[in-house]
């Protein structure tokens, strides 16, 4: 379980790839990948490779968003599988992100 | 002024005036001079005077008309005095009409026949006016006061046979209502001895899903109506939650909230539980307050199991907890309940049957349930009243119900035997050391019932968020509003892994049923932990809004069917259905 941060060319896009279960043990790794960022930058949450999502989980997605500027946040959660979009609406998280 | 005064309350309804204007006397004198001058007297008062000159003519007109007071010649052609007030009191039945004997005789004897006939009273010829309505107020006073006393009689009556009949209809809406559990289950022998109509004692069997049995014998304080209120919410309870797969422990608790809610303080339920394992050939057995159970076995060999508890009622919920005592269901093992109407029956000559000759009739023979009823009735006598509610009732583990109980809807037998409880128990070292429980757990369900992709991972998260909320709640006492912000997110689970490392107590039950549906199955997970619990009353319906914390439940309450925490908070319980 790891996750692996791309900054994208033109710099204004930061993407994170989370492989294997995505739970409270990866607390400190996910936080980690973002928490020096500079305010403005917009995210990519990769979850194609996420093979397990739980509610502690969900909660560093919304530290994440805060981290990015609340509501004014510019975060994307992509390559959710079938089963991860399932817990991501029963959390009404797509009034707070865009999933793709 | 009117006429003799007539009281109000003299059972009007029971007579159709026939004079507006008075009472009717009956005039009855072989002397016209006589009956002329009691006519006039009688008249004077507003009563109508119906006159006749013999004693048959006398009953005759008794016969036809409405009297309510009699002066009666003793001598009279064709029928004397006495004979016509024999037969005039004869024909008044249950009615007080009173009768007044005018007679010129003043011999003992006579007056004495007098009385005998019937006659109320007499008087000597030649009589004074004055006297003869003085006499006839009196006795008409007489008669009013009989006639009360014998209209409350009536009422009395009345109201008695109406308590009977609206008693008669509770009793058999109580023994619908009650008998909701099951009546008649094989290996439960029940002999139940109402004091009165309605029965405050309660005898309950009933199977589990799982296949184990719960009786249930009760005894609530009282008799009668005021005993057997609570036999229904008991009988209800006791039978849908055993039904819906409760421990007994659990059946226990709710029944204690429910009687403590419903019932007035003195009013409570002395009771003792009974769980029949077959699998695992074990009871467990609860007695709150009922006279020690005997648990006997061939030759005779008794052990007790006294009360080690508060009746049902008493205690609040938070405060109540069943002790269970657990038996081998080996060696022709058997189980008497009884409750103190049996133990405390008075005998004829007023001593107690007491619980030293019921153990002494329990172990001599064969069959203990027999030998005790056999030794009860000789004990009262044949002509004895019970004065409490009696109950007996022997459970004979060894015996299978689970084919054979009648009352039960029957499941179909291929369900029954498809469906299976996996269990994994974490004590502290497996705590601590444990990588994935619920990967265990999961790849277990996984060998018993392949499941499909689409429900291995809400499956999982399930189990996970169940299983994370009982550790770190539960066990390690962990407060989720710490995720608050990042620093707190942090910290939250750094002291997790802290607290865990240094664990030594403490334990999380994971046990998953599997009931084989049409085309797919439900899961009911049950996660149990040592901690406190917390006020699960509180929990939001959905977890919505933007905090980092507090979404375990919701994920959870969105995949299930249903979810429901138990007792203080410190079990879940989640039904998965496809």
């Amino acid at each position: 379980m790891t996750v692996r941060a791309v900054l994208s060319e033109e710099g204004r896009t930061k993407v994170l790839r989370v492989e294997g279960r995505f739970d409270f043990n990866m607390h400190r790794e996910f936080r980690e990948a973002y928490q020096d960022d500079p305010p403005g930058l917009a995210y990519e949450v990769d979850l194609a490779d996420a093979e397990y999502l739980d509610s502690s989980a969900l909660g560093m997605l919304l530290l994440l968003r805060e981290h990015a500027g609340g509501d004014g946040a510019r975060v994307r959660l992509r390559g959710c599988r079938p089963a991860v979009r399932r817990i991501l609406e029963i959390a009404n998280f797509h009034e707070l992100f865009e999933i793709a | 002024m009117p006429g003799y005064p007539r009281l109000v309350h003299a059972a009007p309804y029971e007579r159709q005036a026939p004079c507006p204007g008075g009472l009717q006397v009956l005039i009855a004198d072989d002397d016209p001079t006589s009956r002329a001058v009691l006519r006039a007297l009688v008249e004077r008062h507003g009563c109508t005077a119906l006159c006749a000159a013999d004693g048959q003519e006398a009953v005759e007109r008794f016969l036809s008309e409405e009297v309510d007071l009699v002066l009666l010649d003793v001598h009279m052609p064709r029928l004397d005095g006495y004979e016509a007030a024999r037969r005039i009191k004869e024909a008044a039945g249950e009615r007080l009409v009173p009768v007044l004997f005018l007679t010129a005789l003043t011999g003992e004897r006579e007056l004495v026949r007098c009385v005998e006939a019937g006659g109320d009273d007499f008087l000597t010829k030649p009589f004074s006016p004055t006297l003869v309505e003085a006499k006839i107020r009196a006795l008409l006073r007489l008669r009013d006061l009989y006639e009360t006393v014998r209209r409350q009689r009536n009422d009395l009556d009345y109201y008695q046979q109406r308590m009977e009949q609206e008693q008669a209809m509770a009793q058999a809406i109580f023994g619908a209502l009650v008998s909701g559990a099951c009546l008649e289950v094989p290996g439960v022998r029940r002999w139940l001895r109402p004091s009165a109509r309605l029965c405050g004692d309660v005898a309950l069997a009933c199977p589990t899903p799982d296949g184990q049995l719960h009786v249930l014998v009760g005894d609530f304080t009282g008799h009668g109506l005021m005993a057997a209120v609570g036999t229904v919410p008991l009988a209800e309870t006791f039978s849908s939650l055993t039904r819906a797969g409760a421990p007994l422990e659990r059946v226990l608790e709710e029944l204690n909230r429910r009687l403590h809610r419903l019932l007035p303080t003195g009013l409570f339920c002395a009771a003792a539980a009974l769980e029949v394992d077959p699998r695992y050939r074990v009871v467990r057995i609860w007695n709150g307050g009922l006279p020690d159970l005997l648990l006997w076995r061939p030759g005779g060999v008794l052990e007790r199991a006294p009360s080690q508890g508060l009746p049902l009622g008493i205690q609040p919920p938070q405060r109540f907890r069943a002790a269970f005592r657990t038996v081998a269901a080996e060696g022709g093992l058997r189980v008497l309940v009884h409750t103190d109407g049996l133990s405390e029956a008075e005998g004829p000559d007023g001593s107690l049957y007491g619980e030293e000759r019921l153990a002494r009739a329990a172990a001599d023979g064969a069959d203990p349930f027999q030998a005790v009823l056999e030794d009860l009735q000789r004990f009262l006598g044949p002509t004895a009243e019970a004065s409490d509610d009696m109950t007996l009732v022997e459970v004979d583990p060894a015996i299978s119900w689970q084919d054979r109980c009648g009352c039960c809807p029957k499941r179909p037998a291929r369900e029954a035997a498809e469906g299976w409880t996996l269990t994994l128990e974490l004590a502290a070292g497996a705590l601590r050391q444990a990588d994935d429980p619920v990967g265990v757990l999961l790849a277990g369900l996984e060998r018993l019932q392949p499941l499909e992709e689409e429900h291995r991972e809400p499956l999982r998260t399930v189990l996970a968020e169940l299983y994370a909320n009982a550790l770190e709640h539960g066990v390690l006492g962990l407060d989720s509003a710490w995720k608050r912000d990042p620093e707190g997110f942090a910290r939250y689970y750094e002291e997790r892994g802290r607290r865990l490392r240094a664990l030594t107590a403490g334990w999380v039950r994971l046990r998953c049923r599997f009931e084989p549906r049409p085309g797919g199955g439900r899961l009911v997970a049950l996660v149990e932990d040592s901690g406190p619990g917390f006020e699960h009353a509180q929990v939001p319906a959905s977890g919505s809004g933007q905090l980092a914390h507090g979404r375990g439940i919701a994920l959870v309450q969105g995949l299930c069917r249903s979810l429901r925490y138990l007792d203080q908070g410190n079990r879940a319980e989640a039904v998965y259905e496809w």
